[in-house]
């Protein structure tokens, strides 16, 4: 389901939203769907998780079948999975982390139910995956990493929070995460990886600090790691490419103003007009499109 | 490969993960790279040697794609299987089949969620003994694509609790000192090997996020429960990122505390110990991190700037710049965040 999801993003951010087969693809979804949880997974006959029910809310907005989705059943499974200190569970054994937050947010904020989530709540255990580099872990306690980092701050602006992120101390860390080659890194003594062109990015055009990073350096990294007899983006130059490096290096180089793409949404790593269509659009600012 | 032989083969496979083993790796190529012998190799593909288990990838794969059809039968059947008295059930061969297909998915994809459910489901049913399965994880931690999986140490967590359940503590100490996570009591010999587990896989996979978060969690626990410093006694804190991040964590818990007994002398031990890190290992960008934390500015402050920052970032010091390349950059970075900050 994640994979689709990256698939169809990618396309839509190359303006080719259409290229794959619609009515195969909503299908595909809701043979995910798992009667039992009242969510979707991740494949057919698998359990349900928020990761996938998330992807599946996502998928289904950009092929415009929403209306396929019972909300309800998927409301009350999204809040269930809520724990008593805010964080949520990615299901119903128990695995917490915050991009498990992040999921719930988006999904709730995607289906116009935000409003039944218990926001002080979620926002006091954010606050508790703060760490003292400005950064933020999976959980509380844990290190500060870039993709964490993303989850928290784009949970934080759907939410209207982010007065809660110490925008100079972590924006100073997301800028050190540029290599010298351009790539970015997730986390201290760590390689560049593509991916991190858009966890990394994205926090900072949420915090509207795209300028602290050297935009051409990035972007020449990103366009390096393609593979140009296969087509596809890897997660560094010479490896094999896969559709998750794929439509983050896309993100990346759509939010550094690279041509011919389309404009994406950082907060909810979808294109741009989808959400301002749903009226969801935040104060997050990309580089200005280039013509050529 | 016939069906048949893939059979032999799957089975093979489950009958040496569910021993379990003490290690396991996943070998390249294919079992004639490893077992020229024909006649040994139509016994078994895989090698077993002082209870090391090697597993070739190409008969993984196999075993893999004969193991998701049996997951997803065995899933279908076991779920009309009740069992009104567990301690008296009879193992049905949908259940056998739940347990050795979720165990080849596992070790093939550790991020198999819902193949990790269904032995989570299996143990609540008491199909599946706790104390195995924490020997089965520890040994799928042994490989360096396991070790790095995050569902996978969760798993192990929630068996932990499971098995190591938090006893009543006042109010406010294990389960605020990280909410809702899968916190346990772990007895010092069992805390030691989580430890020892942790740091295996450390040495597979270095930074691995996963495998030090759970070492947080086993020290933090202890911790906390108020057990003495002999129960840590033995651990290693020479990691860089141990002593970031458990010190830290620690330092500001009970900083907060206006009966700490970490006084401010104590941090400027704590300063020190950071400069001194810094001085010894220059390449490790956590330990400028760490050093960033307790800055203060000072006479000694100063001095190590001059004595030492300021020569290592210079262009003209190329002894040293060659010496410790990255050194050099963390350095210019750190002189940068020295700079804003005294703005």
């Amino acid at each position: 389901m994640n994979a689709v999801y990256w698939g169809l993003t990618a396309l839509s951010i190359m303006g080719h939203g259409d290229a794959l087969d619609r009515d195969e693809m909503v299908d595909f979804v809701m043979s995910c769907w798992d009667e039992e949880a009242g969510a979707f997974s991740a494949h057919p006959d698998h359990d349900a998780h928020l990761l996938s029910t998330l992807s599946a809310i996502q998928i289904l907005l950009m092929q415009n079948a929403l209306d396929r989705v019972d909300i309800d059943r998927v409301l009350k499974f999204i809040l269930s999975l809520q724990k008593p200190s805010g964080v949520f569970a990615g299901d119903a054994f128990g695995e917490t982390d915050t991009r498990f937050v992040y999921c719930a947010v988006n999904a709730l904020s995607l289906l116009g139910k935000l409003h039944t989530l218990d926001v002080e709540k979620t926002i006091t255990y954010i606050r508790h995956c703060r760490n003292f580099d400005g950064g933020f872990g999976h959980v509380a306690g844990a290190e500060s990493h870039a993709s964490q980092v993303f989850v928290c701050v784009a949970a934080l602006a759907i939410l209207d929070r982010l007065d809660e992120v110490d925008q100079p101390t972590l924006c100073w860390w997301l800028s050190e995460r540029q290599r010298p080659n351009g790539g970015l890194n997730g986390r201290p003594e760590k390689l560049e990886d593509v991916c991190y062109s858009f966890w990394v990015l994205s926090a900072l055009a949420i915090l509207d600090k795209l300028a602290w990073i050297d935009s051409s350096k990035l972007e020449a990294f990103i366009l390096s790691a393609q593979d140009t007899e296969s087509g596809g983006i890897a997660d560094r130059p010479g490896d094999m490419p896969d559709v998750f490096h794929t439509i983050f290096g896309l993100a990346g180089l759509s939010l550094l103003g690279y041509p011919g793409l389309v404009d994406l949404d950082p907060v909810y790593c979808m294109p741009a007009s989808i959400i301002e269509n749903l009226g969801l659009r935040k104060g997050w600012k990309a580089l200005q499109r280039r013509t050529s | 490969m016939t069906d048949a032989s893939v059979s032999t083969c799957f089975r093979s496979l489950t009958s040496l993960l569910l021993k379990p083993p003490a290690t396991i790796e996943v070998l390249p190529g294919d079992a004639s790279i490893w077992i020229p012998d024909v006649e040994e190799r139509s016994r078994s593909p895989f090698l077993f040697t002082e209870n090391n288990l090697g597993v070739p990838e190409k008969e993984l794969r196999r075993s893999y794609l004969f193991a998701v059809p049996v997951f997803s039968a065995a899933r279908k059947a076991s779920e009309f299987h009740t069992l009104e008295d567990p301690s008296n059930h009879i193992m049905s061969s949908a259940i056998q089949d739940l347990i050795d297909s979720s165990a080849v998915l596992i070790l093939m994809n550790p991020a198999h969620q819902t193949a990790l459910n269904a032995r989570k489901q299996l143990i609540v049913r008491n199909l599946i003994d706790m104390g195995e399965e924490l020997k089965f994880t520890a040994a799928l931690l042994s490989s360096r694509h396991c070790c790095k999986q995050g569902e996978l140490w969760y798993h192990r967590q929630w068996l932990l609790r499971r098995i190591y359940p938090v006893p009543s503590f006042p109010q406010g100490l294990i389960t605020d000192m990280i909410p809702d996570s899968p916190n346990f009591y772990l007895p010092p010999n069992d805390l030691s090997a989580e430890i020892h587990l942790v740091s295996r896989a450390c040495e597979l996979y270095p930074r691995n996020y996963f495998g030090w978060t759970h070492r947080t969690i086993c020290i933090l626990s202890a911790l906390v429960s108020g057990r003495s410093a002999a129960s840590c006694s033995g651990l290693s804190l020479t990691s860089p990122t141990t002593v970031l991040f458990i010190t830290l964590k620690h330092s500001q818990r009970l900083t907060e505390d206006a009966e700490s007994p970490l006084l401010p002398d104590r941090l400027h031990l704590v300063f020190g110990h950071a400069l001194t890190l810094v001085r010894a290992f220059p390449e490790h960008e956590t330990l400028w991190q760490y050093l960033r934390v307790f800055w203060d500015e000072s006479d000694v402050a100063t001095a190590f700037v001059t004595s030492f920052v300021l020569p290592l970032q210079s262009p003209r010091m190329t002894e040293q710049e060659s010496e410790s390349p990255s050194g050099v950059q963390h350095a210019c970075r750190f002189l940068e965040w020295r700079n804003q900050r005294l703005k």
